[in-house]
């Protein structure tokens, strides 16, 4: 008997969802693209901010880092974001600190997931020490509130932007290492995976083509949504003054600047860098939900 | 708008015992709108069970018979269409009976126990409390007296130690005690109709004899009408009177347990028959039946088991019989024959 | 039970150890001189030689290992150089305000975040539900400091709402007599409402705040567990059973339901701990995460060091109390292993 109050009669043969193939992959993903705006919609906003990361400087209306006389001008024509308090253009600001933002979550995630990847397939297929181990490390990091970790570690390493990636990754790590070992686990019994051992595959060749291939399309998933958390993390260890320094436009310092103008009315310097980092985080959550229903349509939650 | 039913028709004098059908369902057709497509589960389902006589509903797993029990109870969602010529409980017809009304018999009127009492029961409630839920519910007592009837119940159903049994959680109880508290649960109020949906699978051979035992007891205490869901023939044919057979959505015989076991008219029964092991049968003397169920979101042919059948002819693709070989032997079958094939 | 509690209390030790060692080696390993950091930015070689000494940074590793793990156990948090007084005093007289404030985003995002998980849970794939779902989602991209600078903005300095965002009370209030050191309850018992209503009026713009980013998983993980519940056998016997729907839905339904999210609580408990240094820099809360911004703004190690274990702790201690709520609300959990 199946859990439902409704007990359904056995289907025979019902249709596999799964991509098998490019093909249908590419189908699947326009399907989900047509029938969910919002996934599209994200899409979209991805492009545009992989575009501003990368030709940021060549597509912003003025120089970042040029200060001017129109000190606090509110948005306008001629400064669509307005201006901040040392007369520099706030759109102009934002879209450079695209790629420092960006560079900062993606670098972060990058490491963490390549070791967190490593480290917990190992302790999923090999068991024993390794996982015992590999356990432990994980519930140390565990043990802490995790942004204060990231405090401490770029407290303790120097106030600098490669130590906010590095207390960003290690911070991340807990959360591939889970999701990899336990991915791992569940398919070290496989019939395809017993195949490739009595065929004499050694246990790091097993890992790296049979086993890992499969995992990545979930761990993308993670991916996605994780480097939304990534951001946040980055822009709030530099809203309280850590790793990146004025005038570097970065989103986290240009809230935290603006934020002494709102007493007196001048929104623009703080509202348009959240508002960025809001549609980033957005943007990737969106991503990740939508790369769920691409592989997995019955996760949703 | 119909007239409200209330209370069940008063069963008069003039009306033999045995001829009053407690459950009375004809042409009841259930399909479900789900995402791939509406699923016809059951399609002019027809049974009834007398007073005081215990209905068998067999088959192979998927061929509707929990449905038809759900759609009895109106225990199907909101995703389900369901239509039928008629459908009375206890004299109440629930084809135009109010909601509430029909609502009011569930635990009352009809009961039901459920196949995997473990899983069945609340895991983190007490049975104890459990059965006083419902014992409050359909009759007006004090907490107090919930209690005793709570323990009265339990020992009844010879749960040894009831009180303090009272406390345990279902995840505590074996399998079968856990059975016994849904039969408790079941009998808390005195139902006229109990519904039991395979209440053995899962269970030993000796707690499984144990469990129906106590089932028919207390059935033939309150005179009450029975339908046994199963699909172990074996069991069915030692504890029921009738037997509908189900088969894709359809009933394809209805008739006595002595017609079943030495004259069964429909091929689909003679096959489960020959399927069902006996104590003098051995691996190698049991027969297989071939094929599948079909796919119920496909347009279906007018007989589902055609295919799979070794006596199919062009009649068959015609629209389905009710063939009664006799008053309490109904066939869906255009070729049913008497005696061995 | 106690026995329970005793051994959770025990499985809880590791994690201590764990948290001693990071800690130790976090501030102890620190490239350059850390006698010059724990002696300060206007330290004179003297000052720093005098410090080393003090602090035994002179001595091999493990035997500072040992004096760090002893001094901690003894509640010797170090001293802090902004303020010359020990750190575990700092921290300890900040506390209560960042709990009050943690408490109150607690509250307000159970309050939300259940109604709406249970709203969406009761129409699935309706209107409601797409609504419900898009809202938490949409709040939960949402950085918390922004939202906090958000909310003074519009309702403060635009429609002039709220009380000015600098601190747990203004000037004018009288603090009440401590009790528990929530300003709000210590108000409440010494019946002066006038300030209990002026106290939460001040916490609720950053409740709110902090309390925003919990509401997605809240709110999710309620929707899910309640359908999950909802569809599952136990309720279709009770609703055969003909229980009332008041007692399907609540005693058998929600009850149920409740489970997994007594197990979100804890990584809940993790994102609140963090963004409470967020939440206290913008609204300018004496709590000990403004404490543990300066102290990193001017590298005063010892006291940043205190922070991160007394947050570390903190946070074992709720993981604790999650599991021992799992338990009470799950019966099926003491029994295991």
């Amino acid at each position: 008997m199946t859990h439902e109050s409704t007990p359904l009669p056995r289907r025979v043969g019902a249709p596999q969802r799964a991509p098998s193939s490019l093909a249908q992959f590419a189908a699947n993903l326009a399907h989900v693209l047509r029938t969910n705006l919002l996934t599209a919609f994200a899409a979209l906003i991805f492009l545009l901010m992989i575009l501003a990361a990368l030709l940021g400087p060549q597509i912003a209306p003025y120089d970042p880092l040029a200060t001017s006389a129109n000190t606090l001008n509110p948005p306008s024509w001629s400064h669509w974001f307005g201006t901040d308090h040392l007369g520099r253009d706030v759109l102009s600001r934002v879209i450079v600190a695209t790629r420092i933002d960006l560079g900062i979550a993606v670098s972060a995630v990058a490491i963490s997931f390549v070791i967190g990847l490593t480290l917990g397939a190992c302790a999923g297929y090999f068991g024993g020490w390794t996982d015992r181990l590999t356990g432990r490390f994980v519930d140390t990091i565990m043990a802490f509130p995790l942004f204060v970790l990231a405090m401490a570690i770029v407290a303790a390493l120097g106030n600098t932007v490669w130590n906010i990636v590095l207390a960003t990754a290690i911070i991340n790590l807990p959360f591939y290492i889970r999701f990899a070992r336990a991915e791992v686990n569940i398919r070290r019994d496989a019939g395809y995976v017993e195949a490739a051992r009595l065929g004499g595959n050694s246990a790091p060749r097993i890992l790296a083509v049979h086993i890992i291939p499969n995992i990545l399309p979930p761990m993308m998933v993670q991916v996605s949504l994780n480097l939304g958390w990534a951001i946040l993390n980055a822009a709030g260890l530099s809203f309280i003054g850590l790793g990146v320094r004025p005038p570097t436009p970065e989103w986290g310092i240009m809230v935290s600047e603006g934020a002494n103008y709102i007493f007196s009315g001048e929104w623009w310097v703080f509202f348009f860098p959240g508002a960025a980092l809001v549609l980033a985080v957005f943007c990737f959550n969106l991503l990740g939900d939508g790369l769920r229903d691409i592989l997995d349509p019955k996760g949703r939650t | 708008m119909s007239l409200p039913a209330t209370m069940p028709r008063p069963i008069v004098a003039s009306d033999p015992p045995e001829k009053v059908a407690l459950v009375d369902v004809q042409d009841l057709s259930v399909s479900f709108r789900t995402r791939d497509g509406v699923v016809a589960a059951l399609d002019r389902v027809s049974f009834s069970v007398a007073r005081g006589r215990t209905l068998g509903m067999v088959g192979e797993s998927g061929s509707g018979k929990s449905v038809s029990a759900y759609a009895l109870m109106h225990l199907l969602g909101a995703a389900a269409d369901v239509s039928a010529t008629r459908m009375t409980l206890a004299g109440i017809d629930l084809l135009t009976a109010r909601p509430d009304a029909i609502r009011a018999l569930r635990g009352k009127t009809v009961a039901m126990i459920f196949q995997n009492a473990r899983m069945a029961l609340n895991p983190i409630r007490p049975i104890g409390l459990q059965l006083m839920d419902v014992l409050r519910r359909h009759r007006a007592l004090t907490r107090a007296d919930a209690r005793d009837a709570a323990l009265a119940a339990l020992s009844e159903v010879r749960i040894p130690d009831p009180k303090r049994r009272f406390d345990a959680y279902p995840f505590e109880l074996s399998g079968g005690m856990c059975q016994r508290v849904m039969i408790a649960l079941a009998f808390a109020s005195e139902p006229e109709v109990l519904i039991a949906d395979e209440p053995t699978t899962g269970l030993d051979v000796t707690t499984q004899a144990t469990i129906m035992d106590l089932i028919a007891e207390k059935a033939a205490r309150r005179a009450m009408s029975t339908i046994l869901i199963t699909h172990d023939l074996a069991l069915a044919a030692e504890h029921c009177d009738d037997f509908a057979v189900m088969h894709a959505g359809h009933v394809v015989e209805r008739c006595t347990t002595e017609t079943l076991k030495n004259a069964a008219a429909h091929p689909y029964t003679s096959l489960l028959v020959g399927a069902t092991p006996t104590a003098a049968s051995s691996l190698s003397g049991l027969s297989a039946i071939p094929g599948n169920l079909p796919d119920l979101r496909a347009t279906l042919p007018a007989c589902r088991f055609a295919h799979r059948c070794a006596h199919r002819r062009p009649v068959c693709e015609t629209p389905l019989p009710r063939r009664v070989l006799d008053p309490r032997h109904v066939v869906a079958c255009h070729m049913p024959w008497k005696g061995t094939p | 039970m106690t026995r329970l509690i005793l051994r959770r209390l025990a499985e809880a030790i590791p994690s201590l150890i764990g948290v001693i060692i990071v800690t130790f080696v976090i501030s102890h390993t620190l490239p350059g001189d850390p006698a010059a950091y724990f002696a300060g930015p206007s330290a004179t070689p003297e000052s720093i030689a005098a410090t080393r000494t003090a602090l035994g940074l002179d001595r091999p590793l493990p035997v500072q290992f040992a004096d760090y793990a002893l001094a901690l156990v003894q509640g010797d948090l170090g001293q802090s150089f902004i303020s010359g007084q020990p750190v575990l005093d700092d921290l300890l007289r900040r506390l209560p305000a960042s709990l009050e404030l943690t408490v109150f985003a607690l509250l307000f995002a159970v309050a939300v975040a259940l109604p709406l998980g249970l709203l969406a849970a009761a129409n699935p794939g309706t209107w409601i539900d797409h609504l419900c779902r898009g809202t938490v989602t949409g709040a939960a991209a949402f950085p918390s400091f922004f939202v906090g600078l958000m909310l003074i903005f519009i309702f403060y300095y635009s429609l002039g709402i709220a009380p000015s965002p600098i601190g747990r009370l203004e000037i004018f209030f009288a603090i009440p007599p401590t009790i528990t050191g929530f300003y709000t309850i210590d108000a409440l018992i010494a019946g002066d409402f006038e300030v209990a209503r002026a106290a939460f009026g001040q916490l609720i713009l950053p409740a709110i705040s902090l309390g925003l980013f919990a509401l997605a998983p809240l709110a999710r993980m309620t929707r899910a567990s309640m359908l999950g519940v909802l569809g599952s056998e136990f309720i279709t016997t009770a609703r055969a059973q003909g229980l009332s729907q008041w007692t399907i839905l609540v005693t058998y339904g929600f009850r149920n339901a409740l489970l997994p999210l007594v197990n979100v609580l804890g990584m809940i408990f993790s994102f609140l701990l963090g963004a409470n240094v967020l939440i206290e820099q913008v609204f300018g809360w004496p709590g000990v995460g403004s404490y543990a911004v300066e102290a990193v703004l001017v590298s005063d190690y010892a006291a940043i060091q205190g922070f991160v274990v007394m947050m570390a702790f903190l946070y074992i201690l709720l993981n604790l109390a999650v599991d021992i709520l799992n338990t009470v609300v799950d019966p099926r959990v003491r029994y295991d292993a």
